[in-house]
């Protein structure tokens, strides 16, 4: 019995300690086990086990220590990794299952060498040094685990309750001997429907993966293999389905020391790999996310070393961190946006993880070229489950560009603001829908009103009520069309008196054509509308002057028309009868005088024909003055034939010359013309040297205005020159303009016939003709006058 | 130089200037002592006279043309127009030298224009070639360019 015992136990130890690592590798790769009570489970059995065995049991048998040693170092290890676990330390912990493996393996060696050793009675050392006699002892073990009824009955107990699936396969065929629940559950078949069969026959699919061949080399060469998460395609009633599986091959010896089953434990890891294969890919697409962002990111471990970072903060910073040496931040340089340097240490990572705080600040950062860049940060402290700080996470984003454009921004609205407000103008703009947004000062200044008063359409107040409706129905006009405002409307001053303005607005446009802004002028245009206004009165009222002068002048003319009429007839009649009495007189009494009587008489009979002469060259200059102008081409040839004829007689009379060279056409007033040449030539003859033949001579040619030098005549025209010259007294130069003025004479009435009004007719006959007339002259050497007509009209 | 005949005695003048009327008097005693002259002061004056019969057609019409009344351009036109009259020598006696009136007592059918003279002498000339015309002989009116008459 106490043998019996002994043995039991030692199976159900055995059993125990490989349930016990099947378990615990299940747990570390994530298998949902309540890790207390499978703890407390197996410390309970192993204790009881100690109990029950009594060291004092084996206490003979040097290996019994080492095993109660391994026993706690399992447990231990065990602790170890589960708190590991716990801390979310999986890979460490996983990794750390093989040394507990091997403590386990060790254990059951040494629980065999004790458990034979209690069996034969015989030393450690004989079955050392005697080999025949070892193997002897490792199959009767082996028999006694397959063969005894007891132990099986155990066995199949310690299977049938085990949460992990579990089978046993005997034979080179791999009879399945016993299977439990959870191994039926993968199978998702019924133990009766697979019992005694072949495993290989009953799941033929096994062959197409690694399985049988596993299966097979365990059997012939006796060595356990494990695996992990390997991939199982299980066929069943309901088709086929797909595990990951961590499954253990345990080879079982019979007494022969020959293989002759497997026990296989099985853990489902199906739902732990699928769970982690996303985890997997979306901290895949996480790190991929992050690595990609445009956003600087990095984190640092729990001693504030930088750990993970992406492309964009290696750009932000200019450099890339270096694993193990770069703390907290790897930029180059750090400050405040007042300049003060910032030490690493204190940086804004460093401050959110010293602190456990979440941080948001504006600083510099300067690469090493001196670039200073202008940057949000967003430090985060890390935790873990347990809420130990594992870290930090910092968000990095460099603002500097829309930074700068901000400044730019702000300098360019600065500068207009200050420009707006420096200038006596109003200046304002409006949104795209006409709403007045900005005033400069001057308009707050100029009206009294505050910001906030013509704001939102308030401005309309200044607007003197008359101008109000037209305003706003040309400023919508504007808006609506996007054509430029312009308005004049009278604007009331803090005074309350209203003054005159010109407003302007132009619409800012994109490229499209879409309105963005309104700037708008408003020109203080009073004082220019009053001095406008005076201006007009004053045009109006020298218009109103000027049409009185005319007027008057009109009247003048009249007047001295009828005295034209007056003196041609008028004055003409009494004249002509003093005349006639005087011929009478002179025909049939004239002898009846006495000789001073003769004298008298006839003094005034030349008297009153001077006073004939008198009145008609005064008819012939009001005649030229008043006369229409109608010019006519007039061949100055036949014209001055005429005169020849005309003067025929004087010219006879006192033995002078008269020499027209040839002349071309003009356009003239003909009879005016004629006039003239009578004046001049009449002239001529007149002042005469009593010694001397006259001698007339009247060329001509043709000249441009701007040869003639005077200011008056077109430049660019062309003027035929004429000149009548005479051999005559000639006079003085100092008169030669005083000569063509009315009633003007050089000599003395005695001395040379004449009204004093010749001269001044051919002056108004050439200013008829837009022409001009000179005289250049000496005392005693003949007089030249130069006429300057132009040839066209 | 021959002294032409006086052919013309009875010799109507209608002019309103008194000193005109002396001048021609005057120079009429002196050119044809036996002329007999009936003077109107005015056209209507004149009209009643050539209406009043049987008062003997005159040999000549010397008219005036700016008179008080009825003017010359009145009566030539009147004259003209009477069936009676029409024939009847009339000489313009005038100051005015205006080419209008000069074109208008033409085309009326005046037969002389005369420009009362200053000179006394001339005048007398005018007066005997006037009045040595006959007009029997030369009852058309002269072309446009005799039509001034000048001693």
């Amino acid at each position: 019995m106490d043998k019996n015992t002994t043995e039991i136990d030692f199976n159900k130890v055995r059993t125990e300690k490989i349930l016990y690592k099947t378990k615990l590798r299940s747990y570390l790769l994530g298998a949902e086990i309540n890790e207390e009570e499978f703890l407390l489970d197996i410390e309970k059995t192993s204790n009881n086990w100690i109990d029950s065995l009594g060291l004092k049991k084996i206490q003979h048998i040097p290996e019994a220590q080492d095993l109660s040693n391994i026993h706690n170092a399992i447990n231990e290890t065990a602790h170890a990794l589960i708190s590991l676990y716990k801390k979310n330390k999986f890979e460490e912990a996983q990794n750390s299952f093989p040394n507990f493996e091997l403590k386990v393996d060790n254990f059951l060696l040494l629980l065999q060498i004790i458990e034979l050793k209690l069996q034969t009675g015989s030393s450690f050392q004989h079955i050392e040094n005697n080999e025949p006699h070892e193997k002897e002892e490792i199959n009767a073990l082996s028999k006694l685990l397959k063969n005894t009824e007891l132990q099986e009955k155990e066995f199949r107990n310690i299977v049938s309750q085990s949460s992990i699936a579990m089978v046993i396969l005997k034979g080179k065929d791999f009879i399945i001997d016993i299977s439990n629940k959870a191994m039926e559950a993968i199978w998702r078949k019924d133990f009766a429907e697979v019992s005694g069969r072949s495993l290989l026959e009953v799941f033929p699919e096994l062959r197409e993966q690694s399985y049988a061949n596993l299966l097979k080399k365990v059997m012939e060469t006796g060595i356990p293999h494990r695996e992990n998460e390997s991939l199982a395609h299980v066929d069943s009633h309901d088709g086929r389905k797909t595990f990951y599986l961590d499954f253990e091959y345990l080879p079982l010896f019979d007494i022969s020391n020959e293989v002759y089953g497997i026990m296989c434990t099985v853990t489902d890891a199906t739902d732990r790999v699928k769970a982690r294969k996303i985890k997997e890919t979306s901290q895949k697409r996480h790190i991929h996310l992050i690595e990609t962002l445009p956003v600087a990111m990095y984190t640092i471990d729990n001693k504030g070393y930088i750990d993970l970072h992406n492309q964009a903060t290696e750009v932000l910073w200019g450099r890339k961190p270096i694993a193990g040496k770069d703390r907290w931040c790897g930029s180059y340089k750090l400050s405040k946006l007042d300049g003060t340097s910032i030490p690493k240490d204190l940086c804004p990572m460093a401050m959110a993880f010293k602190e456990q705080r979440s941080i948001q600040e504006e600083i510099y950062m300067y690469r090493e070229n001196g670039e200073k860049r202008h940057v949000i940060v967003h430090p985060q402290p890390l935790y873990d489950e347990t809420g130990a700080i594992v870290g930090a996470s910092k968000v990095m984003i460099d603002i500097t560009d829309s930074k700068d454009a901000e400044e730019a921004l702000r300098k360019s609205e600065e500068k207009f603001r200050l420009l707006a407000s420096s200038i006596p103008q109003f200046i304002w703009t409006s949104d795209p829908n006409g709403n007045l947004d900005y005033f400069s000062d001057s308009v707050f200044k100029y009206s009294g009103m505050t910001n906030q008063e013509v704001s939102n359409g308030g401005w309309i107040d200044i607007v003197h009520p008359e101008d109000r409706e037209e305003n706003i129905s040309q400023w919508l006009h504007a808006v609506n069309t996007g054509e430029d405002f312009k308005f004049e409307h009278r604007f009331r001053r803090n005074d309350g008196v209203y003054r005159w303005q010109l407003s302007r607005a132009t619409a800012q446009k994109d490229e499209k054509g879409n309105v963005l802004q309104w700037v708008g002028t408003s020109t203080d245009i009073e004082d220019h509308k009053t001095f406008q206004k005076k201006l007009e009165n004053l045009v109006e009222e020298r218009t109103k002057e000027l049409k009185k002068a005319n007027i008057e002048l009109e009247n003048m003319n009249k007047e001295l028309s009828s005295f034209a009429y007056i003196s041609s007839h008028d004055l003409q009649e009494p004249l002509r009868k003093i005349q006639t009495f005087g011929s009478i007189i002179k025909e049939n009494d004239f002898e009846n005088l006495s000789e001073l009587g003769k004298r008298n008489f006839s003094r005034m009979l030349l008297a009153a024909n001077r006073m004939k002469t008198l009145i008609n060259d005064l008819l012939t200059y009001s005649r030229t003055n008043s006369s229409e102008k109608v010019y006519e081409k007039t061949d100055l040839n036949l014209l001055l034939g005429e005169m020849q004829s005309e003067f025929a007689e004087t010219l006879q009379e006192k033995n002078g010359k008269l020499e027209i060279s040839k002349m071309p056409e003009i356009s003239a007033i003909p009879f005016q013309l004629r006039q003239l040449f009578l004046n001049l030539i009449s002239n001529a003859l007149k002042f005469t040297k009593p010694d001397v033949a006259p001698v007339i001579r009247i060329t001509s040619k043709i000249v441009k205005g701007n040869k003639i030098g005077n200011k008056n005549m077109f430049q660019d025209k062309q003027y035929l020159h004429i000149t009548v010259a005479d051999n005559g007294i000639g006079f003085s130069q100092e008169y030669a303009s005083k000569i063509f003025e009315v009633f003007q004479r050089l000599h003395g009435k005695g001395e040379y016939e004449g009204t004093g009004i010749g001269l001044a007719i051919c002056n108004k006959i050439a200013e008829n003709h837009n022409a001009l007339i000179e005289a250049t002259s000496e005392v005693n050497n003949g007089a030249t006058f130069h006429l300057y007509f132009p040839m066209v009209q | 130089m021959l002294v032409p005949q006086c052919l013309s005695k009875n010799i109507f003048l209608a002019d309103d200037d008194e000193d005109d009327r002396l001048f021609f008097e005057e120079a009429l005693k002196e050119v044809c002592n036996d002329a007999i002259l009936t003077v109107a002061e005015n056209g209507d004056e004149l009209m009643e006279i050539l209406y009043r019969p049987p008062v003997p057609m005159p040999d000549v019409i010397f008219l005036d043309l700016n008179m008080p009344k009825k003017n010359g351009f009145e009566c030539l036109a009147e004259i003209k127009n009477n069936r009676n009259l029409k024939n009847l020598p009339i000489i313009i006696f005038t100051t005015s030298l205006q080419e209008e009136s000069v074109r208008k007592v033409y085309s009326q059918g005046a037969n002389y224009y005369v420009r009362k003279p200053t000179d006394y002498k001339q005048l007398k000339l005018i007066v005997k070639k006037l009045l040595a015309i006959d007009w029997l002989k030369e009852a058309l009116q002269p072309e446009k360019e005799r039509f001034i008459f000048t001693a």
